[in-house]
């Protein structure tokens, strides 16, 4: 009984490979059925507090047409998981601008047909043409941020504090802790940006210097957060919190103490911009999408109920949406964006090690 | 007996064969041949181009740039003191569990498994509404007038700890628990009439004989601890990496799974190498 | 007569009655939260049924329940019955050997096979989806499911077994008349286990579940990440209550195995 012949184990190795095949057919198969069923359905990546999934049901219902939204935390989730897909598997991505760049570079986008959109002419010209796809060939601006610092005005009794990025990197300034970006990026740049008042060009010595002064900083951040900006201020946890202008605004409309502020030296502007991945053969769904989500009411309600700002002209906004353009077009030469000027090596060389400390 | 002719007897076999496949496959499948591409994985530097031109120790020789070891240090020390904190608390409870109580012994066993039936991450945010600022815990002690501010517990190391505490406390009780219900009573009771004080029977006989429970009550908590992702980075307010948190970054918030990988076999090593060397200290103490 | 200490007599019930207490607080406060009228601190406003009409007003997280009970029915379905297949047919053969391969998902850390698994579906660009996490589930299924049934199997009489054979039963005559009935508390309890495993389960949803597959889990964790209102709280309620009448039918199985 222990030895086998020749036969036998032929045999085994056939039932092996049944069985394999069986998995694989298994492992597969979303791949064959959506082949024979055409279901009528988009997948949707995007940034949470974006897009909202119980109105867009609206838009199921109307056309027919199913969504399937998931969520990246932050763009480099994003990055990671199309270019693990190679662009399959998703149809409308909303990445922010540096991502548009750098999915535009491996060829993870499709170029868009700009014949089949309909509200090119709604869209606010200054949003056109930026450096991560002149001529938008791939992509169209949605909705925009900005980084400001936002603050409670109970901890400032004295009175409202001058705008700078000293609120942030230098503990005299601040009493109590203070909450600041959980993203690599981001809080690097911004850092360099204080210090040196650019993000171009950064010498390794001028990292270090980054990297001592975010290591220093760590000692009075209450959090790391890129969505929980708007609770650590209006529960009083934080009087101070580096955050985007949808979280503070979202706080601020909320709680009448709260007050955002835009740093003198300037501040980081993000747009999101609604794109195709390059495998997504659902051509006419998704340009019908794209339109529906360009519609006037749409992105009001989206611009509405997570206080961001729209790139399309003639959309009804509240009140305190004019009051903060205004305050913001003030200080609109001085808008950087977050390019992509840092290596992968060199990002992890400073937030691994501010993480581990 | 139809059993007696050989080929009969081979074509059992192969149905056998055929039927109980399918599961071990599943097994090297899904299981040990994703764990043999994270080791291969480790030792290259991208995946364009054939294997051998990408092989390198690279990988392996960055980890000892950056402060990796710091971050695996500090998983073992949360690992270890979760699972030693873990005992503390558990094992009076096991204790009074099996060999105090009489009547309502189901009822708080039922009560004790509740918590770890349900999911993870929802009693993870109800922790939340106890360690806030503004959380149950900071008002009752405001209340009562212990502390003149509200303790900063959330968003730091503090949290972390005491949330695992909890949240493994049923591993470590369970199996002290059984294994102190498979005692023998009667050298309780032998003991105590040969003279002996409560504390010594304790000392010498209780103690000694749920070893086992404790030991495995212990591995049970420290090696999921020292991966532990979730509540490291809910309640830590992103200001810690651990190396479940850090095996996350690598694989989903960077391009680079070859050092990711590298990470976390040199992690799992780790994890052995510790795991076995408590289990020999364990040995010559309790032996 | 054992004698107890005036320490064990006295301060052991209280200290064991502190720690259930503080075991249950959270999840006491996570439930009254749950009718909190105020959507941002953790403060108590008032009173209001209102998320509770969300929750079940909102498409997102049917589809995420949806998604978990698909992939937790598919996983229980697959590892019960591919282990079950295992444990009894390769009693006679070498493949009774790999058995301790199965113990591999219970000791390894999850983390590690979720980025393991992640890797080899990418690699092999086999598509995330539902289907790739009914594989990692139903995979920590067999974890428990083996075990589970080959030690029940082991405790049954061979004899019933050696005597259905003697009798002229086929092997798979066998299998269905006798083994299964006789293992059926087993299968059941692993069942529930595999569900409970697989519906709670967060990390290898989180990584290896691509775009269009959101679970309950992950639901949750993504909103307290990003801001989470009471809506949460009335989600983890319910949920809280179906584990509890699971846990409950769990052990009135195990009761009702004892007495016979």
């Amino acid at each position: 009984m222990n030895a086998f012949s020749f036969k036998q184990i032929v045999a085994r190795l056939m039932i092996i490979g049944f069985w394999g095949s069986v998995i694989l057919l298994f492992l597969f198969s979303p791949r064959l059925l959506k082949f024979f069923r055409k279901e009528r359905s988009l997948t949707v990546f995007t940034f949470p507090m974006v897009l909202d999934a119980d109105f867009l049901a609206k838009f199921e219902k109307e056309t027919g047409v199913k969504l399937h939204i998931s969520y990246y935390e932050n763009n480099d989730e994003l990055l990671v998981k199309l270019r693990e897909t190679k662009g399959r598997g998703y149809d409308i991505v909303i990445p922010s601008d540096y991502a548009v760049e750098l999915l535009i570079k491996e060829g993870l986008l499709k170029k868009l047909d700009k014949s089949k959109l309909t509200f090119l002419s709604a869209i606010d010209p200054i949003f056109l043409n930026l450096y991560f796809d002149p001529n938008n060939e791939y992509s169209f601006p949605y909705l925009w941020e900005i980084y400001n610092i936002g603050f409670n005005k109970n901890a400032f009794k004295a009175g409202v504090p001058e705008a700078s990025w000293d609120l942030v990197f230098d503990q005299k300034r601040v009493k109590g802790r203070i909450g600041m970006m959980n993203n690599a990026r981001e809080a690097i740049l911004l850092a360099a940006y204080a210090l040196f008042g650019t993000i171009d060009n950064l010498t390794s010595e001028q990292l270090q210097q980054v990297k001592t002064l975010l290591i220093k900083q760590k000692k009075w951040v209450e959090a790391y957060t890129d969505l929980r900006s708007d609770y650590l201020l209006v529960s009083g946890t934080c009087p101070i919190a580096v955050g985007m202008s949808g979280e503070i605004w979202h706080a601020a409309r909320f709680d009448e103490n709260i007050d955002f502020l835009i740093p003198k030296e300037g501040t980081f502007l993000v747009v999101d911009s609604i794109a195709l991945a390059a495998k997504s053969r659902k051509q006419d769904m998704a340009y019908a999408f794209i339109n529906y989500l360009f519609k006037s009411e749409v992105v009001s309600h989206h611009a509405n109920r997570y206080s961001l700002f729209p790139a399309t002209k003639n959309v009804k906004l509240p009140d305190f949406f004019v009051k903060s353009m205004a305050k913001i077009k003030k200080s609109e030469k001085k808008m950087n964006f977050f390019r992509n000027v840092l290596s992968e090596k060199q990002l992890n060389d400073i937030w691994i090690e501010l993480k581990a400390n | 007996m139809k059993s007696n002719s050989a080929k009969a007897e081979v074509a059992k076999r192969d149905r056998s064969f055929f039927m109980a496949v399918p599961a071990a496959l599943w097994q090297f499948l899904f299981l040990y041949i994703p764990l043999l591409f994270i080791v291969g994985l480790s030792f290259l530097k991208s995946l364009d181009g054939s294997i051998f031109k990408n092989f390198t120790l690279h990988n392996y020789r960055e980890l000892f740039d950056l402060p990796f070891l710091k971050i695996i240090l500090r998983s073992f020390a949360l690992a270890f003191f979760n699972a030693f904190f873990c005992f503390l608390i558990s094992y009076p409870v096991a204790y009074f569990l099996a060999l105090r109580v009489k009547r309502m012994k189901n009822l708080l066993l039922f009560f004790l498994a509740l918590p770890f039936w349900t999911n993870f991450i929802v009693q993870v945010y109800a922790w939340f509404f106890i360690l806030d600022r503004h959380g149950l815990l900071n008002n009752a002690l405001l209340k009562i007038g212990i502390v003149s501010r509200p303790l900063h517990i959330l968003n730091t190391s503090a949290a972390i700890y005491i949330v695992m505490l909890f949240c493994y406390l049923p591993f470590m009780v369970m199996p002290i628990f059984t294994s102190l219900s498979k005692m023998d009573k009667f050298l309780l009771e032998a003991s105590s009439d040969l003279g002996a004080t409560p504390w010594q029977t304790f000392y010498s006989i209780t103690f000694p004989m749920s070893m086992a429970g404790v030991k495995t009550g212990f591995f049970l908590v420290f090696i999921p601890s020292f991966g532990e992702f979730v509540i490291p980075s809910l309640l830590g307010g992103g200001k810690f990496m651990f190396v479940g948190s850090m095996i996350s970054y690598f694989f989903l918030e960077t391009k680079n799974v070859f050092l990711g990988s590298a990470f976390t076999l040199f992690s799992v090593l780790f994890l052995v190498c510790a795991a076995l060397g408590i289990y020999w200290i364990f040995k010559k103490l309790f032996n | 007569m054992i004698v107890k200490s005036r320490f064990s007599h006295y301060v052991l019930p209280i200290f064991v009655m502190m720690v259930y207490l503080m075991l249950y607080a959270p999840i006491i406060v996570l439930v009254v939260f749950s009718f909190n009228s105020n959507p941002l601190s953790y403060q108590w406003q008032g009173f209001t049924l209102g998320w509770y009409k969300e929750l079940f007003k909102s498409v997102e997280i049917f589809g995420a329940l949806k998604n978990s009970l698909i992939v937790a029915f598919s996983a229980v379905f697959l590892s019960v019955t591919l282990g079950l297949l295992y444990v009894f047919y390769s009693a006679s053969s070498f493949l009774n050997r790999l058995f301790v391969f199965f113990y591999g998902s219970l000791v390894a850390p999850e983390i590690v096979l979720a980025v393991g698994m992640l890797s080899f579906f990418t690699f092999f660009a086999i598509p995330l989806g539902i289907i790739t996490l009914i594989v990692g589930h139903t995979l920590i299924g067999l974890g428990y499911v083996v075990p589970l049934i080959k030690a029940r199997l082991s405790e049954i009489d061979y004899r019933l077994i050696e005597a259905s054979l003697d009798l002229g039963a086929t092997q798979n005559q066998t299998f269905v008349k006798i083994v299964i009935p006789l293992l059926y508390p087993a299968i059941v309890s692993s069942a529930l286990l595999v569900f409970i495993v697989s519906f709670d389960d967060f990390l290898i949803s989180f990584f290896c579940s691509g775009a269009s597959t959101l679970t309950l889990p992950m639901y949750i964790f993504s909103v307290i990440k990003s801001g989470a209102t009471p809506v949460v709280n009335a989600l983890s309620t319910l949920m809280l209550l179906i584990s509890g009448l699971l846990i409950v039918f769990l052990t009135s199985i195990r009761v009702k195995t004892k007495v016979f």
